[in-house]
């Protein structure tokens, strides 16, 4: 099984190359290997000189796209090179390598086309939950999720998440562009795609700031509330 | 036809001047004056023929014509603003497509 990580990176000099190294040593420690690419989102930081530097491989988008539009390039990087599984991974530290088998499995054994690594499926796994403002928005859009399309999701805004092949095939075309997260999670359940989630663990970022600022947090809400209900609107296609 | 009438025809006629002229340098499709144009072209009948406008807003039983006048103008600005958030949503897709696959491209050739 050829597996992917894509590795969004905006201005993250001082972690990329932590994350990458972190997936190299990974792979010789375990019988599972996987692949990686790093997305550089156009960064106005050393971000470029350091991939080029390590021989990192890497996509460097030629403008700033923004998050989801940086994710949506790494799917197409996967299905141009036939991957069967494509996993969305922070440059940033937050997310566990350790993980990866833990959300791939569901695809392997063929019971999901999705899987979310939630650090809130169950109250003991991850140490680090966020604040207690932010799990009350997290916990909103959740409500907000299973109201519309009828599926219990406890962390949709996780940016950790594996694709099989027909997802992938899915998102390298159709991605949200500004907070993607929830929103393709209530795309997917729309259009019949198994989506499912595993309790993993999550560290404090070790650089770069998170893409939802504590002053756009009212924006991000309303963006996200509303897109979920259009979103659910949007007829099979 | 008073002499507020022909100020507000010059007027009319210059707005039309300059988006012809933003044609001509480029600056404007014509795709896109069109709509300006036919827009002068209505105020100048309008402007020709007064008795039309009055004889329309007391047909639909407006109190005055200025009234009718603000309304469709409103009305006729907001379509062409929503029309050109439609416009610039698409845009940007492309723009982001085109962003995309251009970078992919760049990688692949670095890979060889």
């Amino acid at each position: 099984m050829k597996i992917l990580m894509i590795i969004p990176a905006y201005n993250e000099q001082d972690s990329i190359l932590g994350t990458v190294e972190m997936i190299k040593e990974y792979n010789q420690n375990t019988t599972m290997k996987v692949d990686y690419v790093v997305i550089n989102d156009g960064s106005t930081d050393k971000t470029e000189k350091i991939l080029k530097e390590n021989k990192l491989n890497h996509v460097t988008l030629v403008h700033n796209l923004g998050i989801g539009g940086a994710v949506q390039t790494g799917y197409k990087y996967a299905l141009e090179n036939d991957y069967d599984v494509a996993i969305q991974f922070d440059g940033d530290g937050q997310h566990d390598i350790n993980y990866v088998p833990t959300i791939v499995k569901p695809l392997e054994n063929n019971e999901a086309d999705v899987c979310i690594g939630s650090r809130f499926v169950d109250n003991t796994t991850s140490e680090f939950k966020s604040t207690g403002a932010r799990r009350a928005g997290i916990k909103i859009i959740s409500t907000l999720i299973n109201l519309f399309v009828h599926k219990k999701i406890y962390d949709p805004t996780s940016g950790f998440r594996a694709a099989n092949k027909k997802t992938i095939k899915y998102l390298a075309k159709n991605y949200p562009t500004e907070y993607p997260e929830p929103e393709s999670i209530v795309d997917l359940v729309r259009l019949g795609f198994r989506v499912t989630e595993k309790p993993v663990k999550m560290h404090e970022r070790a650089g770069g700031v998170s893409s939802i600022r504590a002053w756009k947090t009212v924006y991000y809400m309303i963006n996200v509330s509303l897109s979920i209900i259009v979103t659910s609107m949007k007829g099979k296609k | 036809m008073n002499r507020y009438f022909l100020m507000i025809a010059l007027l009319v006629v210059i707005f039309a001047i300059v988006i012809l002229n933003f044609v001509r340098k480029n600056k404007l499709t014509m795709k896109y004056a069109l709509v300006w144009l036919v827009l002068s072209l209505i105020s100048i009948i309008v402007l020709i023929w007064p008795g039309l406008l009055a004889t329309i807003s007391h047909l639909l039983g407006f109190q005055t014509m200025s009234n009718m006048v603000f309304l469709v103008a409103i009305i006729v600005l907001i379509t062409i603003c929503l029309n050109l958030s439609v416009i610039v949503s698409n845009q940007t897709k492309k723009i982001t497509l085109l962003i995309q696959e251009v970078s992919l491209l760049k990688n692949k050739l670095e890979d060889k």
